[in-house]
This record gives C-alpha cells, sequence and structure tokens, in this order.
C-alpha cells in the first residue's frame, strides 16, 4: 500500500447559528495517499466542503472544531498556531475554490497575485518570481502570458480565470490540492478542458488531489477512490469501480439512480424523496438517512450503523450490511450497470 | 391540429453595443416549436442562447428578424394590449433561484405579481387560495406563502419559480437554465415536475441548458448553438446518437458519464473552428427534420 500522506482523523465541527448549534462534520475520518485523487461526493449541507476547509483551517469565525487530528505526513495540523499554519497554507496544502470570479482580487492584476502566492513562501527575487509567474500561465494553458499577467481578473473569461486561480494554487507544488467545485460554475467544454489541465498537472508536480463536487460523471473520470457524505458523515467509501459498480448504501444508490445517463429512456427520474435533515442540536438518534430510506430497518431509528467493510479498500455504513439483517435488492439499473462491469472485465482478462 | 407551431423564430439577431464594439450575440437563427413539445437549445457559455430565450419574452430587443407566436408577429407588438395578453401567455423560469426571487417579499406576493398586474383575481380571498392551490402543484406547503424567499433552499426556491411562472395559466415557458444551479438529487425533482406539469397543463418548453445529458432526457428536439448560429437541430435522440456537425460532436464528447469504465477510454474530439467558421455555410436538411450547417465532407 502506499504511503499516506494525508489523514483526517475522527473529525466533528459544529457552527454555532442563531438558531442552535449546527453539527456540520460528525466524526468524519479518510486518508489521501501519495499521488492520488480522492473525490468527495454529497448534496449541499453534507459537510463536504467544511470537511475541506477544516483541513485548510479557513472556517468561519462561529465554527468550533470539536474533536479529530487532521495529520499530514504525521504533523498534526489542528495543533498548530495561526503562524505556522500560515506556511502550510498555499505551501503544503492548497486550495481552488467553486467561484473563479470571487476567488481573485479584481482589483489586483492577475500577475501580481500569482506572484504574492510565490514571494509568501519561497524566498525568490522579484525578477525571479515574475519569471516563474510566466512559467505558471503557460503551464496552465494562458496564451501570450507576459500581456496578460499585466491584466485584470473581469479582462478573462470563466475558465481562463479559473486557469488563474489553479495557477496560483500549483505555485508552490503543494503536497494536497483540495479542489472544492471547480467546475460546477464552467460549461461542459470548460468543464472538460480544466479537468484535464487538472490531471496533467496532477503528474507534473505529483500532488494529491481532494476533489469535491455533485457531478458523478465528473467523478467517474478524475477519482481513484470516491467518499460519499451524508448529513456531516462519509456513509460510504471505496475505489471508484466499487462505488460505481458495487455501492453498497441505499443514498449511494439514490444518488447514481437519479442521475440520467445518454442512454435513459424513464418516463420519470428516480429521486430520492425528501430533504437532508438540518443537523441542528440535539441532532435526532439514529440513522439520518433513515426517513428518506426505502430500504429503513427498524435498527435505523435507534441506532447509527458503523462502518462495515465490505473489502480492504470498500467500507459502507448501513445496517444492511449486518449478517443479520434482511436481504436488500438494488435498483435494477445499478445491478444491470454491475454485470455489464463483470462482463467486461472478464473479456478484458481473457 | 397536433403540428401545429406554436412559435416560429426567423433570423433572429441580437447586437450588443459594447463601447464601441458591436457584438452580435445571436446572429441569424431560425427554428419553430410545436405545441406541447419540448426544444432544448444547448450550447457552451457565451453562444446566445441566453439571449435567444430573452428576445422570445420580449425581454431583450430584437435587433432583426422575426418572432411569431401562434403565426402572430410579436416583434413589433404595439399596444398595451395585445402585449399585456402575450406576456400571460409566455412566462419565463429563470436560472438563478437566489437572484430571481425579491428578498424582501413574501412568497405569496412573488407568486401574485402577474395575477396582480393582470387583474386576475377579484378578491383578496381568491388571490390567496389561488396562490395556495399553486403551492400544491409545484409540491409546496400552502402554509409557505407567507414566508420569504431566504428560508428556502435552493430546490425549493426554484418551485416557487415555476408557481409564478404558472400563475397566468401560460401556454409556452422558456425554461433558463432552471436547475444548473441545483444538486444532482434536487435536479431530477425539479426536472419531473416540470414534465409533469407539462403533460398536465399541455405546455410547451423552451428548454435552455448546458447540462446535455438532462437536455436530451427531456426535450422532443434539441438544437446546438455555436457563436451566435445554430449548426445542428433535430430530434433529441438523433442529434445525440449521429452528430453531423463537428461542434456537436465535440460537445457530445465533452460529457463526463458516470461509468469509470467508459470515462477510462473517453476520448474528447476537440472543436477546431474552419477559416470562414462556417459563415459562408447554409443549413441543409441532412435526414428528416434534421438539419445542419456543415457540407457534406463535414467542412464548416
Amino acid at each position: 500500500m502506499s504511503h499516506v500522506r494525508l489523514e483526517v482523523k475522527n473529525l466533528s465541527v459544529s457552527f454555532s447559528t442563531f438558531s442552535g448549534r449546527v453539527h456540520a462534520v460528525r466524526g468524519v475520518s479518510f486518508s489521501l495517499h501519495d499521488g492520488e485523487t480522492l473525490a468527495i461526493v454529497g448534496e449541499s449541507g453534507s459537510g463536504k466542503t467544511v470537511t475541506c476547509r477544516s483541513v485548510m483551517r479557513l472556517l468561519a469565525k462561529n465554527a468550533s472544531i470539536d474533536s479529530g487530528e487532521i495529520l499530514l505526513n504525521g504533523t498534526d495540523l489542528l495543533k498548530l498556531s495561526e503562524r505556522e499554519m500560515q506556511s502550510v497554507r498555499g505551501r503544503d496544502v492548497a486550495m481552488v475554490f467553486q467561484d473563479p470570479m470571487t476567488s481573485l482580487d479584481p482589483t489586483m492584476k492577475i500577475g501580481r497575485q500569482i506572484e504574492e502566492a510565490i514571494t509568501l513562501h519561497q524566498k525568490i527575487g522579484r525578477r525571479e518570481a515574475r519569471r516563474k509567474v510566466l512559467e505558471l500561465l503557460r503551464l496552465v494553458g494562458i496564451e501570450d502570458p507576459k500581456r496578460r499577467s499585466r491584466q485584470y481578473p473581469h479582462e478573462f473569461s470563466g475558465g481562463q480565470r479559473q486557469r488563474i486561480v489553479i495557477a496560483t494554487a500549483i505555485a508552490c507544488n503543494p503536497q494536497v490540492l483540495i479542489a472544492d467545485e471547480p467546475t460546477t460554475s464552467l460549461d461542459v467544454t470548460m468543464q472538460a478542458q480544466i479537468i484535464d489541465l487538472m490531471k496533467e498537472l496532477q503528474k507534473k508536480i505529483d500532488t494529491s488531489v481532494i476533489f469535491i463536487t455533485h457531478d458523478l460523471g465528473v467523478v467517474a473520470n478524475v477519482a481513484d477512490r470516491v467518499a460519499v457524505m451524508y448529513a456531516g458523515k462519509i456513509v460510504e467509501i471505496g475505489l471508484a469501480d466499487e462505488i460505481f459498480y458495487d455501492p453498497r448504501h441505499p443514498y449511494t444508490w439514490g444518488l447514481l439512480h437519479a442521475m440520467p445517463t445518454l442512454d435513459t429512456h424513464m418516463s420519470s427520474l428516480y429521486t430520492i424523496p425528501g430533504s437532508p435533515p438540518t443537523l441542528l442540536e440535539p441532532v435526532p438518534e439514529g440513522d439520518a438517512f433513515a426517513p428518506r430510506n426505502a430500504y429503513a430497518l427498524a435498527v435505523d431509528e435507534k441506532y447509527e450503523p458503523p462502518l462495515f467493510k465490505v473489502s480492504d479498500t470498500h467500507y459502507a455504513a448501513t445496517w444492511l450490511l449486518d449478517p443479520r439483517a434482511p436481504k436488500a435488492v438494488p435498483p435494477e439499473i445499478l445491478s444491470k450497470r454491475r454485470e455489464k462491469y463483470l462482463e467486461r472485465r472478464k473479456r478484458d482478462a481473457g | 391540429m397536433p403540428d401545429e407551431n406554436i412559435l416560429e423564430v426567423q433570423d433572429l439577431v441580437h447586437v450588443y453595443q459594447t463601447g464601441n464594439r458591436n457584438v452580435p450575440a445571436v446572429n441569424g437563427v431560425s427554428f419553430s416549436i410545436r405545441k406541447g413539445e419540448t426544444f432544448g437549445l444547448v450550447g457552451e457559455s457565451g453562444c446566445g442562447k441566453t439571449t435567444t430565450g430573452r428576445m422570445i419574452v420580449k425581454l431583450l430587443k430584437i435587433t432583426l428578424g422575426t418572432v411569431r407566436y401562434h403565426g402572430k408577429d410579436i416583434t413589433h407588438i404595439r399596444g398595451k394590449k395585445d402585449l399585456m395578453r402575450f406576456r400571460r401567455e409566455v412566462q419565463m423560469i429563470f436560472q438563478d433561484p437566489y437572484a430571481s426571487l425579491d428578498p424582501r417579499k413574501k412568497v405569496r406576493d412573488i407568486i401574485a405579481e402577474g395575477i396582480d398586474a393582470h387583474h386576475l383575481a377579484a378578491s383578496r380571498q381568491e388571490r390567496d387560495e389561488r396562490v395556495a392551490e399553486l403551492l400544491e402543484t409545484v409540491g409546496l406547503n400552502r402554509s409557505f406563502a407567507s414566508r420569504y424567499p431566504h428560508e428556502f433552499s435552493g430546490g425549493q426556491r426554484q418551485r416557487i419559480g415555476i408557481a409564478r411562472a404558472l400563475a397566468l395559466r401560460p401556454e409556452f415557458i422558456v425554461c433558463d437554465e432552471p436547475i444548473s444551479a441545483l444538486d444532482v438529487s434536487i435536479q431530477a425533482q425539479v426536472v419531473n415536475l416540470l414534465k409533469k406539469l407539462q403533460t398536465e397543463k399541455n405546455l410547451t418548453y423552451l428548454f435552455i441548458a448546458h447540462d446535455l445529458s438532462m437536455v436530451k432526457y427531456i426535450s422532443d428536439r434539441i438544437g446546438v448553438m455555436y457563436r451566435g448560429r445554430l449548426v445542428e437541430t433535430g430530434p433529441a435522440d438523433e442529434v445525440y446518437e449521429h452528430p453531423i456537425h463537428p461542434y456537436t460532436k465535440s460537445l457530445i464528447s465533452a460529457i463526463p458519464r458516470p461509468d469509470p469504465m467508459s470515462e477510462r477510454v473517453r476520448r474528447r474530439v476537440p472543436y477546431v473552428p474552419g477559416p470562414d467558421r462556417g459563415i459562408s455555410c447554409r443549413l441543409r436538411e441532412y435526414a428528416r427534420g434534421h438539419y445542419v450547417r456543415c457540407d457534406e465532407a463535414g467542412n464548416f
């Protein structure tokens, strides 16, 4: 097994709001290996962004990290002082945000913004830094970098802006790159280009990536492993193939089932009924997904399911995996996909 | 007549003036939509699809060309009476459910705005009853009428936007990227709702989006736009299964599919426009109802 670069252990984060304490992340654990891409999927409010912002220690003032450890090569980031954290942020762990318009300073030329990211962490002269800016712009595919570096963010299109944000993020060759819905505001063509760019850069600078998205098509394209989050917890985690072709959690079934593919001809799309819980204190006992779950068991109302082991790499938090549980049949479309997958694997092997 | 065209758009042009430059965002677009069908308009950002939608509902000036609604030219509608009638029959659902609802108004007043403008309710009671009905139609609780938009999630807000569009019992609705700001599971709910309403109320949709798999799912026919021009149009299945124009091919090849195995082998075909960007080409019929703007060899 490859070396673990980042490890998040039992992370819990809550926010104090006017209506009470909100438990946004409730005991999340995962690891990120060298050079791999882990995709985190889930609905808005499932805690995927909060988890990643905790790694960057970029949480709002009303947030508190109630428990957990975030180990980057063995160092607990949660124990660092703000000053120490500042030297980690941007250098060891960097982030690409969803909206490229708000993550760039509109009053600053883009060359200066990238330069800032470089000089903050590296002791190099202005001239050397400038040279590096041009090199980075070229790397992310901005043509005529010399002229473009003197322009302001509003002079670029959405896709180009995201390229600039990526250039800033990789300026110091971070060990971990967190991409929070980096392509959600872009159209398909742009999205494809940005994803290709990120994959290429990942290889070049040997970084590990956490990719947050709710687009399962994008997940299938980028992810080595996938974590599915619901109501502040990871409900299923595994290799991409395991999640797509052998999902075990009813929520994952719902997500995969709800997305139309180009060969969908059903008269109506499958939907997961209801909406996610608010996670306001007191968080109801039992499985948070139970009220929306057609496969819910009586035990779900009282006890939260632990993560059951499916394989060495695949875990799911549902009582359906308990040996005493009745056998549940996943939606037909998913079992069909699994059959196709097994067939194809057999053919490739033989 | 089942094949009656509800909307005909001919050589539509819109020019934006930016400083001293004129940008033709829409440059000679023609298509027609039959009653009861869904016409999907797809293309990358900046291709002119939203501009086209906005011209059709007369939210934007039509620089050149004509729009016919039920055979009647509405390009130069004059007189308040005709305009009011047109606005009652043609409604719009906007992309951003956060920006399109007035934050200072209660849901009741947002939904009833059209009812008030057209004096469709005789009494306060009738108005409230109609709002409650509309809320139920879109799957929301009647009691939500006295709340404010910020109290709702994105999917619920979009339902409010749909209720507002339905308030005047329109025939034709322009849906401008109604689901792109929503989560996947919520997208499916909204699309199902739109489909259900279409059957129940015999609605016609112009569905503008860049999410190609959803557009294919909801549309009977689609049009692909590129740089202000319609480059391909035809039955949804046909266009997706046998795309002819290189831009359409490129667009379809860029869609990531929720299937890691096929993703590993998927190759994106980049689109490189020809020297004259297809300006010399006209739309020609490739197969029945399937039109393409490029020549036999695929040059364009």
